[in-house]
């Protein structure tokens, strides 16, 4: 199952889309880091996570419209898209996370004309009364363009419908981290990713299935405890290391107890939907406890990993920030100086998304874990 | 208990064997070029034989350095950084900053007074900020790589390079030939410009006394002397600090091996 997931992952054709469109069906890409996806779910259409072209795309036509300078999941996902590789996709969102993704969406609406793109403006301000409405109306704006993009009519009673399946989707997503926190050893960290990262691929009442027989499977595992570090991994909420990098971390003795991988899906736990599931959705989102990097932290950006490190009982922290990724770096700073204060370990590595060589990588994560394991 | 560290470097093999954690009983070093296996299995073979004892008594080899995975009889690697480290603890007690000036890379390591690694940082992917740059630098220059540092020494208005990359740093040092700038300027200039970019990797992880210099470029008074331009501090370089990180493993191998003598491994490495 695994093994097939990473298949799946690392297919830039999006294999499953195209099953799915090919049975007459309609898909819209979700650029990270946050999108209703229940809501573009209630009009018939599949949600797929863009999550960049990974270590297997060659970018050959996007650096003309992109400077050097930017991440490579900006560029990687352009370059999918001119070489007709998103062409399953009716639909982009583009959440407006940093001005990247914001001029994304602009060159998309002008490179793509068949497609309908949109940009989602989600608000930082979570104490107004103004929010939740405002948020409302950026999602009517979006039901609009979804239902241009050949999506049905919105009706409330599809949206809560939606909201039921994805809630069984949290729910076993949360599951799979939950058991990644409690007994680390039960699953790595490239099988809990590759787990999850498929949730974003299909349809989600697939994903439930799977994870549901995934979850016997995992709990029958013999416990196998390695002298490794609980370690929080901070840092890739949008831009994903390869799978190499990933395999790399645990393989170097830390235990990912915690990650910011795939933030999508662990936004708000249970929702309840009390009356207009919009206002419903929309309130899950401002009151998300969610605190990275694209999001205005509602305590102190130290409290609140200081409260994560205890949360996972984490012995240390490792910062994995895409090259160029302005709302992870920014988040580093502030992090260092409070886990300086309480004397917590971390170590910062960059990435990008077609990195091949990881020796030095490999080396400061020896270092940072002898440096916790030996006295 | 014998116990012996292998540093298994990009220019250079170096090894110490250890007893008890503490007596120094044998060091050697050999050029790598390019085979490191074979090259650490000489060195372990001078060690012992230096030492006098059986290869039977080394009841632990523990490996670091560039090629650590390559020995298959090691019982255990270690990273150079955390090596060195505890190796020059080991031999400046005191140390709080190590500056570790290698072949291919330098990093600069805050440590505890045990020599635990606390904060570390590297250079990336550049040859600028290593000890082969001052090896290229010597080529450029026609001057034997041994007698870089004396005529360093000798330089009275140093002429600083300012490229941060060693291939253009070579067109500039041209330059400075063709204005005729005296050769122990140009000399001096290279460690000010090796030093320059130690000190931004120093600065990242804190500066604190004392501050210990280990890697290839410890006999290089010139070195030192930029280092201590740059930090405003004194600089200890220990005679044998270029067998800083084979010191390292060999303590840290005699730790594991007090422990696993002390109870049996309650779990697999890490990793493994």
């Amino acid at each position: 199952m695994v093994q097939l997931a990473r298949e799946v992952v690392l297919d830039p054709t999006y294999p499953t889309v195209r099953a799915w469109t090919r049975r007459g069906r309609r898909a819209v890409g979700c650029f990270p880091v946050y999108t209703p996806q229940e809501l573009v779910h209630a009009m018939g259409l599949l949600p797929v996570s863009l999550h960049g072209g990974g270590e297997n795309v060659e970018i050959s036509h996007a650096d003309a419209a992109l400077g050097s300078f930017l991440c490579s999941i900006s560029k990687s996902t352009l370059e999918l898209a001119l070489t007709a590789r998103l062409a399953p996709f009716r639909a982009f969102i583009f959440p407006y996370i940093c001005d990247v993704s914001r001029n994304l969406e602009g060159i998309f609406s002008r490179l793509m004309p068949g497609t309908e793109t949109h940009m989602l403006h989600l608000p930082q301000n979570f104490r107004s009364e103004a929010t939740v409405p405002f948020l409302v109306a950026e999602y009517r704006r979006l039901i609009a363009k979804l239902e241009r993009a050949g999506g049905e009519p919105y009706r409330p009673e599809r949206l809560e419908a939606s909201v039921r399946l994805f809630n069984l989707q949290r729910e076993r997503i949360g599951e799979l981290t939950a058991t990644k926190r409690d007994e680390p050893d039960k699953l790595t960290l490239t099988e809990s990713y590759l787990l999850r990262r498929l949730g974003g691929l299909l349809p989600r009442e697939v994903h439930v299935e799977l994870l549901d027989r995934m979850r016997s499977q995992i709990e029958d595992r013999p416990p196998r405890r390695k002298d490794a570090i609980r370690t929080l991994l901070v840092g890739p909420f949008c831009e994903q290391p390869t799978l190499d990098l990933i395999d790399l971390i645990e393989q170097a003795g830390c235990y990912i107890v915690d990650d910011e991988l795939l933030q999508v899906h662990r936004w708000y736990g249970q929702l309840e939907v009390e009356g207009d599931p919009l206002v419903s959705l929309a309130r899950a989102y401002v009151q998300s406890p969610v605190d990275i990097g694209v999001r205005a932290a509602p305590s102190s950006k130290g409290e609140a990993i200081l409260r994560r490190v205890n949360d996972a009982r984490a012995q240390g922290v490792i910062f994995l920030t895409a090259k160029f990724c302005e709302p992870a770096l920014e988040d580093v700073v502030l992090y260092r100086k409070a886990l300086d204060r309480q004397k917590i370990p971390y170590l910062h590595l960059e990435f990008e998304e077609r990195s091949t060589s990881f020796e030095q990588s490999r080396l400061q994560l020896e270092t940072f874990v002898e440096s916790i394991l030996f006295d | 208990m014998i116990t012996a560290g292998l540093d298994l470097g990009a220019g250079s093999t170096k090894g110490v064997l250890l007893e008890d954690g503490e007596r120094i009983l044998a060091s050697a070093l050999a050029p790598t070029r390019g085979n490191p296996v074979e090259r650490s299995r000489q060195v372990l073979e001078r060690m012992v034989e230096e030492a006098n004892v059986l290869s039977d008594e080394v009841g632990y080899l523990c490996t670091t350095g560039a090629a650590r995975y390559a020995l298959p009889e090691r019982h255990l690697q270690v990273s150079d950084i955390t090596a060195s480290a505890r190796g020059a603890v080991f031999l400046v007690p005191g140390t709080r900053h190590v500056v570790d000036i290698g072949s291919q890379s330098s990093r600069a390591v805050s440590v505890s007074e045990t020599g635990r690694v606390i904060r570390f940082k590297m250079n990336e992917k550049c040859a600028a900020g290593a000890g082969r740059f001052v090896d290229r630098c010597a080529k450029y220059l026609q001057v034997p790589p041994e007698e870089m540092a004396d005529r360093a020494l000798g330089s009275t208005h140093p002429k600083m390079i300012s490229s941060v990359c060693a291939v253009l740093a070579e067109t500039e040092i041209i330059n400075s030939v063709a204005e005729e700038v005296p050769l122990p300027d140009i000399l001096m200039g290279v460690f000010l410009s090796l030093a320059q970019r130690a000190y931004i990797l120093m600065r990242y992880v804190g500066i604190q006394p004392e501050v210990s210099l280990v890697g290839g470029l410890v006999h290089s008074p010139a070195m030192s002397r930029a280092l201590e331009q740059m930090v405003k501090a004194p600089i200890v370089a220990h005679p044998m600090g270029q067998y800083a990180a084979a010191f390292g493993a060999a303590l840290l191998g005699h730790a594991r091996m007090q422990k696993l003598s002390s109870s049996p491994l309650p779990m697999g490495t890490p990793g493994g």
